[in-house]
């Protein structure tokens, strides 16, 4: 049960959300639920689905290493939802559920086998999330 | 209105209970998201409606995410408080490590 309802998929008629929600469920972050929770507010939902998607799904940094930043901000945030969505593009590219866990947690570790740039990044989304500003 | 918003609103007499709520969640989803839950959102919809309540959470989502970005960015207003372009030294100086009310800053000069 969500705090505020969704609405039915079916009565969502604005065609730019509708191809962003479309795209949302091809890439699997996020499903249909969130955006149909956002269509309450529908000037709001288009431009903020759009910036998510573009944030996550495109872009020049590994879509595998922003997954795994996802999901770890996520987690952090006790936001159950996007913390459990998984990105199809991100599997396609042979991220997988290990690889996710070993990001969230000890990442800094040689045995976990992310690069110097990976252990750069993923340092930088902790910090951000845990000591902005120290 | 601005300084007494940020430091007093829940006591203060010149919000309305919507501003004061609106202003309560935006407080609750920074330091204590958890107590967004279910009672404190039937206390919204007295006063907003769903899409109402949406647009709040997402912009104060936004700007929690976004100003946690910018402030690790180091950059400082353009502007004195009386409206001089200032470089990014004087402004650090000028405002400081923190935010300041501008009201008080002008008061102070």
């Amino acid at each position: 049960m969500t705090h505020i309802a969704p609405l039915p998929k079916e009565g969502i008629t604005d065609p730019e959300l509708k191809a962003l929600i479309a795209e949302g469920e091809a890439l699997g972050v996020p499903d249909n639920l969130f955006p149909c929770i956002l269509a309450r507010a529908p000037e709001q939902a288009v431009p903020l689905m759009r910036a998510l998607i573009m944030s996550h799904g495109q872009g020049n940094v590994d879509h595998r290493l922003k997954e795994i930043i996802r999901i770890l901000l996520a987690r952090f945030a006790n936001d159950k939802y996007f913390a459990s969505l998984r990105s199809a593009k991100a599997r396609a590219m042979g991220l997988t559920e290990q690889r996710i866990d070993d990001g969230c947690s000890f990442y800094e570790e040689d045995a976990k086998g992310f690069s110097a740039a990976e252990k750069c990044a993923l340092r930088y989304a902790d910090l951000c999330s845990s000591t902005p500003t120290n | 209105m601005l300084d007494e918003g940020i430091d007093n609103y829940a006591a203060s007499e010149r919000f309305t209970p919507a501003e004061k709520i609106a202003l309560r969640y935006s407080e609750l989803m920074s330091v204590n998201p958890d107590a967004v839950d279910a009672a404190f959102l039937d206390e919204l919809r007295k006063y907003y409606g769903h899409d109402e309540i949406v647009e709040l959470g997402a912009f104060i989502g936004f700007n929690l995410g976004y100003h946690t970005f910018f402030g690790t960015l180091k950059f400082y207003p353009l502007f004195s408080p009386d409206g001089r372009l200032v470089s990014q030294a004087e402004s650090k100086k000028l405002y400081g490590a923190a935010p300041i009310s501008l009201g008080k800053a002008g008061a102070a000069e």
